[in-house]
């Protein structure tokens, strides 16, 4: 055996033996971040257990709190299942004393920045009976104008086709288009025509 | 005792002469957005205070065990982590609060105060000194918001921590409560402290330059 094979061999090995460091360096540091990513993803799967209830609750009790001033003797809300139509995210029946008094609309149209958060309330005939907003991020004293009760108090006693006619307020224009704009949706679900042409007189579909 | 006066020279660094906000200027998007109100601002403050303390708590804990070439992956998914956590237990116990935050709550994972410290504190220093390093910094970052917070109430709402401040007299002025008024009022703030500190810079020299020219003195007589 020559010099010159000798030390081709040892480079071999050299090389053979940096590719397995290599590989190991590889493998511990995959193996460190997906440890830590494990770790965190159980820290969040306790903590979501713990909270997922009570976050589920807030958001009923919010409902409930509207619902409950805008109907009296109102005892308790249950969700109406079905998919409806943006702005329109969930509907629930109000109940009292075992009777079903209206219903609770949440819609969340699009406001000057974001989504506006609103739920509006509507009577067996399908007129609206109040309108509350739980959420909103539009400008301060500009948009913000549409949380006042004189304006909100004016969508009561209207129905799907009076609505379109609402005045909306000068100055802040966007955001209670936007407030009637989800009122309007929330009045024309199918959902209350139907009840609406079950005889239920005035303020029905004319 | 000595030990002691090492947290204290911490919290005064973290609060008053590094404060995070005010002199490293780290962390302005948070600080212009979220100080609308003083109570924003401190549940916003206290909110990066906790996450702070628990990220320095664990990146100082694993510092040896974390390779350098993935450490910042590792810190960012630690910091993630902790932020999803407090933003659920917001969401659960502190609904108006969650309201009023919205976006920024998870945002905080890319708040560059808590990278920064991570990076340049929790990564070299023992578990200690680095739950310290955090509450200081936390605390020094919730005090400037506080403040920002209530002067662009008070100005733009007329109440601080939503009390009456002013009579019924006062004409808020809403511009201080909208993105323009958080520029003014940063601005405003960091160059009164820019100016207490160079102010009190130049005290501090001129007290070294008599004690030299007394020393001068003195040697001539001799």
């Amino acid at each position: 055996m020559n010099i010159s094979n000798k030390i081709n061999m040892e480079i071999d090995k050299r090389i053979s033996n940096k590719k397995q460091e290599n590989f190991k360096y590889y493998v511990k540091i995959s193996l460190t971040l997906l440890l830590i990513s494990a770790l965190t993803a159980g820290l969040l799967a306790f903590v979501n257990s713990i909270t997922k209830d009570k976050i589920a609750s807030n958001e009923l009790a919010v409902m409930e709190n509207a619902l409950s001033s805008m109907f009296d003797g109102c005892d308790g809300i249950k969700v109406v299942d079905g998919e409806y139509e943006t702005p329109v995210v969930a509907v629930y029946e109000v109940y009292g004393k075992g009777e079903v008094l209206g219903y609770g609309v949440q819609t969340n149209p699009v406001g000057f920045k974001a989504e506006i958060g609103i739920i509006v309330g509507v009577d067996r005939k399908g007129s609206c009976v109040g309108v509350e907003i739980t959420s909103i991020s539009d400008t301060p004293g500009v948009g913000t104008k549409v949380q006042d009760k004189s304006f909100l108090s004016g969508f009561s006693g209207l129905n799907g086709e009076s609505v379109s006619e609402y005045d909306t307020i000068s100055g802040a224009t966007v955001s209670s288009r936007a407030v009637k704009k989800g009122v309007e949706a929330a009045l024309n679900l199918d959902l209350f025509k139907n009840n609406a042409s079950d005889g239920a007189g005035e303020g029905g579909v004319r | 005792m000595k030990k002691e006066s090492g947290f204290l020279a911490q919290f005064k660094d973290g609060i008053i002469t590094n404060n995070p906000v005010f002199v490293q200027l780290l962390g302005t998007c948070p600080s212009l957005a979220t100080t609308t109100n003083a109570t924003n601002a401190l549940g916003m403050g206290l909110s990066v205070v906790l996450v702070l303390m628990c990220s320095n708590f664990f990146i100082s804990l694993l510092r040896k065990y974390i390779p350098s070439q993935i450490r910042i992956a590792s810190y960012i998914v630690i910091i993630s982590g902790f932020v999803s956590a407090l933003e659920l237990l917001i969401k659960a116990y502190l609904p108006s609060l969650s309201n009023s935050l919205g976006l920024f709550i998870p945002l905080i994972v890319v708040n560059c105060i808590i990278l920064a410290r991570a990076e340049a504190f929790a990564s070299k220093n023992k578990v200690l000194p680095s739950v310290i390093d955090g509450l200081s910094m936390g605390l020094g970052f919730t005090f400037a918001l506080v403040i920002l917070g209530s002067i662009r109430e008070i100005i733009g709402a007329g109440t601080v921590f939503g009390i009456q401040v002013f009579g019924s007299w006062y004409e808020p002025a809403v511009l201080f409560i909208m993105p323009p008024g958080a520029f003014i009022t940063l601005g405003i703030v960091i160059a009164l402290v820019q100016k207490l500190q160079a102010r009190r810079k130049k005290y501090v020299e001129e007290q070294e330059y008599e004690k030299r020219r007394l020393e001068r003195e003195a040697g001539i007589w001799k």
